[in-house]
């Protein structure tokens, strides 16, 4: 029996070009390329969750039908970025003839994430194999991919998907699901996932998971557990002045849940943001956070920039206990 | 994961379990059986090299005759008038002391006081402080004393000639591995023997060295092998300590120290960053790490572009810049450790690897990287204690293995129970079954008799019964093809 798409992301994810919401343009000039049996290098751009990869594996699908996997391989940058993959994985797939097709697709997703030195050699590979192979590169920002791709590819913008199409969506598929959802859950839906279509349909059925009925309660609790509450104690103990405390549940979150001093950065904006503190201590914190965030990219070891952070923390929050 | 340290765990508890030669013990019995018989005996120095088991010894002798323990190690307590006043009180009053129960002594019994690395507060306590433990010892103490000493000539002599010295030597490496041996019994481990003596030997007799090393390749496995001994030279980290405590002790410029040591920038601006907060507090903390923050940058600038000429700048932060934010020299003994970000690096790391697995997992049948595969973690958790069929159908789709279940779950009962409702309803994932289906397609044009045997196979691997009917068996496969069929044209339709 075959496991059923018990992920909603997984199961409402669009089959065909025909499913694909609310990028109509897009759609159309897609369905041109299906029309004529060929598609040139394409470069998808555009935030998380509007339907970059899905369209790309319905373009394939449609294409290529049934045995569509066979010409098809997915690569992600960020998981692989440095100039290697691109040398040997990458090329190794490009070289190889299609099987029952004129050509084979590659779909490289989060090229942004690539090195500048390996998409140049990206560049030379696109070229080489360009008669049995094309590309299909996705980013979310497009100015991080280098020119010389850029100008090779035909590129796609993906907007961000408007709250009625999106809410139009997430009802189907309550409907289909038979969830109950109120007005107000289905706002607070919008509002959290900021137009990301995973993010919406994840804390959907996580809610739908726990609550009889779906409210706006139900999808902040659902997605106040998805954020690791560990960062907001790691910032309380550090403006505590608990220096070494803070140190190890930092280590805690970057050696056992793995994760990068990026995703900590980016939690603790949000935890800064939205806390309860006196606005002007926010204020001196974020500008800090930037720093740090800066010097994350120019350095070379992220537990020590971080590890600065909370340095600063543990002696700002002394100040904050005096005011 | 074990989070006792192992030289804690094995520390002998009584005298006849001690590393140590004969007339050691012998004399260390001796010197005990006079105190309890009421003849104040002179204090023992206990003189050698670090992990021999002098610290061991003193607390075997406690445990042994049932003495209370006064640890006094130079490490956490600096101010040389703390320990004078502790000690003073400790040795001379044999009542309860004003200083609470952790001081008092109980009826009859004879109170230890151990004072370690005594040649540590010597050299760096200005404070007169041998001369006020010469004066304490003269004075006769009522309790029982013993000092430890990495360097007894480091002391003058007539603290030396105060005390009764026992000079220790570094521990053959026959005696390390036999330890190793006994502790791997312990544990339940199969460990080759070439793999302890080569720990062994790498540790230079240094138990404790040799004990930590054993616990840090240990971890985790139920067999040791030479090839798992990863060798960290040992030596080399007694040069580490003493540039780090020039760096946090002193303002003289020890940029060239380290530009000496045998050690990457990269790899001790680890160690500067596992111990400165042990030395640095507040404010001067602060400013020290935002000189670790820009040595960091450049060392990031060398690794990406290999401007190697940038590694100066990034040593000479991270040495000067650090010995600069503090305000004035640091006085005491501090006692500075390995990065324990190293060690949790390796001790974790067939839980990183689980989770990395697991995300491959993810990010490959759901189409994402990695890193946005964490984001899906605590859904696919809440799924996964759901009914039993929603988390196996969760589990088959995403091709989870009991480990991985596990993992997630936290509960190796209810992972072996989704695994197997996957299992008896024979559940898999969408491309398994095409290619199933198109194996049966190529197989009956070509080879119509092979087609048994592969779908039987196949069928086998799916159902664990193996034992039914033939007629059962067929009729499966029947039903089996039509579920393919329908499932197939939906998913393509």
């Amino acid at each position: 029996m075959t496991a059923e798409y018990e992920i909603w992301v997984e199961k409402y994810r669009p089959k065909t070009l025909d499913e694909i919401v609310d990028q109509e343009e897009v759609v159309a000039r897609l369905k041109g390329y299906v029309e004529q049996k060929n598609i040139p290098h394409l470069l998808f751009a555009g935030p998380p969750g509007t339907g970059k990869t899905a369209s790309a594996i319905a373009l394939t699908r449609d294409l290529f039908g049934e045995n569509w996997r066979d010409n098809f391989i997915e690569m992600n940058a960020s998981d692989e970025r440095g100039i290697d993959v691109v040398r040997h994985k990458i090329k190794e797939f490009a070289r190889t003839a299609p099987i029952n097709a004129p050509f084979k697709i590659i779909f490289l997703d989060e090229a942004d994430a690539l090195t500048a030195d390996a998409q140049a050699a990206l560049r030379r590979t696109m070229e080489m194999y360009s008669k049995i192979c094309r590309f299909i590169l996705s980013c979310n920002y497009i100015s991080r991919i280098i020119e010389p791709i850029q100008s090779r590819c035909a590129v796609f913008k993906f907007k961000p998907i408007p709250p009625e199409a999106m809410k139009k969506r997430l009802m189907e598929i309550c409907k289909k699901e038979g969830v109950k959802i109120t007005k107000d859950g289905l706002e607070a839906l919008i509002y959290v996932s900021g137009g990301d279509f995973r993010k919406a349909i994840n804390a959907l059925q996580g809610a739908a998971a726990l609550n009889k009925k779906v409210d706006a309660n139900a999808i902040y609790q659902i997605t106040a557990t998805a954020r690791p509450e560990e960062i907001r104690n790691l910032l309380d103990v550090a403006l505590s002045g608990n220096f070494m405390q803070a140190r190890d549940m930092l280590d805690k979150l970057m050696v056992e849940y793995g994760m990068s001093g990026e995703d900590v950065v980016s939690q603790l904006f949000r935890e800064i943001v939205s806390s309860s503190m006196d606005e002007k201590l926010k204020v001196i914190l974020i500008d800090r956070l930037g720093e740090v965030d800066f010097r994350l990219t120019e350095g070379a070891n992220d537990r020590i920039q971080l590890d600065a952070y909370l340095a600063f923390l543990s002696n700002v929050g002394k100040f904050k206990d005096k005011k | 994961m074990e989070r006792e340290l192992w030289v804690e765990k094995y520390r002998p508890k009584k005298l006849e379990e001690v590393i140590a030669s004969k007339e050691v013990l012998e004399k260390v019995k001796l010197w005990a059986k006079k105190w309890e018989m009421g003849k104040p005996q002179k204090p023992l120095l206990l003189a050698g090299p670090p992990g021999v088991g002098k610290t061991s010894l003193a607390h075997a002798i406690a445990g042994s005759f049932g003495w209370e323990v006064v640890e006094l190690n130079a490490s956490d307590q600096r101010n040389w008038q703390i320990i004078y006043r502790i000690v003073g009180e400790s040795a001379f009053n044999e009542t309860i002391s004003d200083e609470g129960e952790f001081y008092s002594t109980k009826e009859g019994k004879l109170k230890l006081i151990i004072l370690d690395e005594v040649d540590n507060i010597h050299k760096k306590e200005d404070f007169g402080g041998e001369g006020a433990l010469i004066k304490l010892i003269k004075r006769g103490p009522k309790q029982p004393m013993i000092l430890t000493a990495n360097d007894p000539y480091n002391l003058s002599a007539e603290l030396r000639n105060l005390c009764e010295m026992i000079q220790f030597k570094r521990l053959d490496k026959r005696r390390i591995v036999a330890v190793l041996e006994r502790i791997c019994s312990k544990e339940g481990i199969k460990a080759d023997k070439k793999a302890l003596e080569a720990i062994a030997s790498n540790a230079g007799g240094d138990l404790r060295a040799a004990i930590n090393d054993l616990q840090a390749i240990a971890e985790g496995k139920k067999e040791i092998r030479v090839e798992d001994v990863v060798t960290a030279k040992r030596v080399k980290e007694l040069d580490v300590f003493t540039v780090m405590m020039k760096i946090f002790k002193t303002k003289i410029p020890a940029y060239n120290d380290v530009m000496l040591l045998d050690e990457s920038p990269e790899d001790f601006i680890v160690w500067i960053d596992e111990n400165l907060p042990l030395e640095y507090k507040g404010e001067e903390l602060e400013e020290a790490y935002d000189y670790l923050s820009r040595a960091d940058i450049f060392l990031g600038r060398v690794r990406r572009r290999q401007f190697y000429r940038l590694w100066r700048y990034a040593t000479y932060l991270m040495s000067c810049g650090v010995q600069q934010a503090k305000k004035d020299a640091k006085k005491g003994f501090t006692r500075y450790r390995r990065p324990i970000i190293w060690q949790m690096l390796f001790q974790t790391k067939s839980k990183r690897e689980r989770l990395k697995a697991i995300l491959t997992k993810i990010g490959k049948y759901s189409h994402m990287s990695r890193r946005k595969a964490l984001e899906m973690i605590p859904f696919i958790k809440i799924l996964l204690n759901q009914s039993l069929e929603i988390a196996a159908n969760v589990a088959a789709f995403y091709n989870f293995s009991l480990d991985d279940l596990e993992f997630l779950l936290q509960d190796r009962k209810r992972a072996e129970e989704i695994l197997n409702y996957v299992r008896e309803k024979g559940l898999h994932r969408v491309e398994d079954e095409e290619f199933y289906l198109r194996q049966f397609k190529e197989t009956k044009q070509e080879e119509p008799k092979k087609e048994e045997s592969l779908v039987e196979k196949e069928i086998d691997n799916k159902k664990t019964e193996k034992s039914e009917s033939d007629k059962k068996t067929k009729d499966k496969r029947k039903s089996k093809k039509a579920v393919s069929d329908v499932t197939l044209d939906k998913f393509f339709e």
